[in-house]
């Protein structure tokens, strides 16, 4: 097998900073059911507080629900409780899933696409 | 029977065993009332399991389904911009669950319920709503879309970016692994597909420019991935659902959709089954599976009895009269996910995820039977829940 040039991580532990304190990512229900009360509990005390002073344009206290994480900031402050524009915060909540990084830079060829560029029209 | 005794001496003229012709349809039926559907091959299973439970009711009905020609083909005949029978042959289930293939009529069966797990207005001949005001749609169990590789690739996740590139220029992307010349390698369906009408949206790769073969179906995208030659080189997609019935000889990689910061699998890790992060919304690759039948007189209702106990026990609005299995346990064990273990909701197909908390929830039982563990108590008539609420054996949080 050649060798592939390309970097993934593939990361066993906690993204969230609430779950600092456990050290193995249990694949069975255990850690889904804290990650899940902890949700719950963040949506009912965070969300309609987020919701209010998110229409306040000079503070942006989502900020705070933003922490950071092993890899990038996470989402720390339960899904928002109606759609909004993006799913930013969806898809990048803090949560105790294993995950895998996929280095678009090093994995796409410059001459195919760079990051920030339109992707190109396929014929 | 002419036309069958013909055919019948056709065949073996041809050197072509009898037992071919599958048995007529509506010798399969007995009694109860039959109901011709069709749809995708992703919601195949659901649909028989679902049918098997009706054929058990004490006003049992017989399903027949057809999803030879793509999701989008039952919507299309309901709102009548596509053929609105189906011919040849369809699937139904024994009362056993065992699938079998049966003759639909000559000239055809009209379709009454339709099933995909996309909305109508992906589909591209669905062109305006109005097409589809008269028709009754309704949401059920959960179903991902997962892309795959054969077990004996290495790799372990994709971009939204890369899967663009990829199925839209094949080898000429030089994405590494994926730089076969062969287009057996890219292995895809077609623009009437849920799967790749899913897939299209979140890459925003057209749905009819993927690069590479046709697979017809989810279980022959699987067929075809285990069986490539190299198999780190090879690449397809199906629901999740038939993903993990396979994992004996798929993998599916781990979603980065654009705007993420990493990839996840539909569940914790790659080996997990608990849907995590479909139920929390984080996975991107997932959606409500539809099901669809001719309005009734009134807004939201069905035309048809039949169909309507029928879509009605597949969204769990109904219970078949004599049946106890609900939707939500015939939902688990086809690995889909119910909507009473689901933490996110979206708008529309792939549309921005928001908080959902099911006023039943089913956490528990779902995690039990999924991953054979649950931290939740259990319970019955005789040992009642300390909190919350005794469900389908456990203590549900309300």
């Amino acid at each position: 097998m050649r060798s592939l040039p390309f970097v993934f991580v593939l990361m066993m532990g906690v993204v969230g900073c609430k779950d600092q304190g456990e050290s193995d990512t249990s694949e069975t229900g255990v850690g889904d059911a804290d990650t899940d009360s902890d949700t719950d509990a963040d949506t009912d005390a965070d969300t309609d507080s987020d919701t209010d002073t998110d229409t306040n344009v000079d503070t942006d206290t989502s900020a705070a629900c933003w922490i950071t994480g092993p890899v990038a900031e996470c989402w720390d402050c339960g899904l928002p409780a109606s759609p909004e524009a993006t799913s930013e915060k969806a898809l990048n909540q803090c949560t105790t899933s294993t995950y895998a990084t996929f280095d678009n830079g090093a994995r796409i060829p410059s001459a195919t696409w760079v990051e920030g560029t339109p992707l190109p029209a396929i014929p | 029977m002419k036309h069958r005794s013909f055919a019948f001496v056709a065949m073996l003229a041809a050197g072509l065993p009898a037992q071919a012709l599958a048995a007529d349809c509506t010798t399969l039926n007995g009694s109860s009332p039959i109901i011709y559907g069709a749809g995708g091959s992703a919601q195949t299973n659901l649909v028989g399991k679902a049918a098997v439970v009706l054929q058990g009711s004490t006003s049992p009905v017989f399903v027949v389904y057809q999803d030879s020609a793509g999701a989008c083909a039952g919507i299309n005949a309901l709102a009548g911009v596509g053929p609105t029978s189906i011919t040849g042959s369809a699937s139904y289930w024994d009362s056993a669950g065992v699938k079998g293939s049966c003759t639909l009529a000559l000239t055809g069966n009209a379709v009454q319920f339709a099933v995909m797990g996309n909305s109508p207005l992906l589909c591209p001949l669905i062109t305006d709503p109005s097409l589809v005001a008269d028709i009754t749609d309704v949401t059920g169990p959960i179903s991902s879309v997962n892309v795959f590789v054969p077990n004996a690739s290495t790799q372990q996740s994709i971009s939204s970016e890369a899967f663009y590139l990829i199925y839209g220029l094949g080898a000429a992307a030089g994405i590494a692994p994926w730089t076969s010349t062969d287009p057996a390698y890219f292995i895809h369906r077609n623009e009437n597909s849920f799967v790749q009408l899913y897939l299209a949206t979140a890459s925003t790769l057209p749905v009819t420019k993927f690069y590479g073969v046709d697979a017809g179906t989810n279980a022959n995208s699987v067929a075809y991935a285990a069986a490539l030659a190299n198999p780190e080189q090879g690449i397809a997609f199906a629901s999740g659902d038939v993903a993990d019935a396979n994992r004996a000889t798929v993998r599916t990689l781990a979603w980065q959709q654009a705007g993420q910061d990493v990839a996840y699998w539909p569940d914790s890790s790659a080996t997990a089954f608990d849907k995590a992060n479909v139920r929390s919304g984080q996975y991107y690759l997932w959606g409500a599976n539809h099901f669809y039948g001719l309005q009734g007189v009134a807004e939201g209702s069905f035309a048809d009895a039949n169909v309507a106990a029928y879509v009605g026990y597949l969204s769990g609005a109904s219970q078949p009269v004599g049946t106890t299995k609900t939707i939500t346990e015939t939902a688990v064990a086809n690995k889909n996910v119910p909507t009473c273990a689901m933490h996110a909701q979206r708008s529309g197909d792939l549309g921005p995820v928001f908080a959902y908390e099911a006023t039943e929830p089913c956490d528990c039982y779902f995690d039990f039977k999924a991953t054979g563990a649950t931290t939740c108590d259990v319970c019955d008539d005789s040992t009642p829940c300390a909190t919350g609420t005794c469900r389908l054996g456990y203590c549900e949080a309300r």
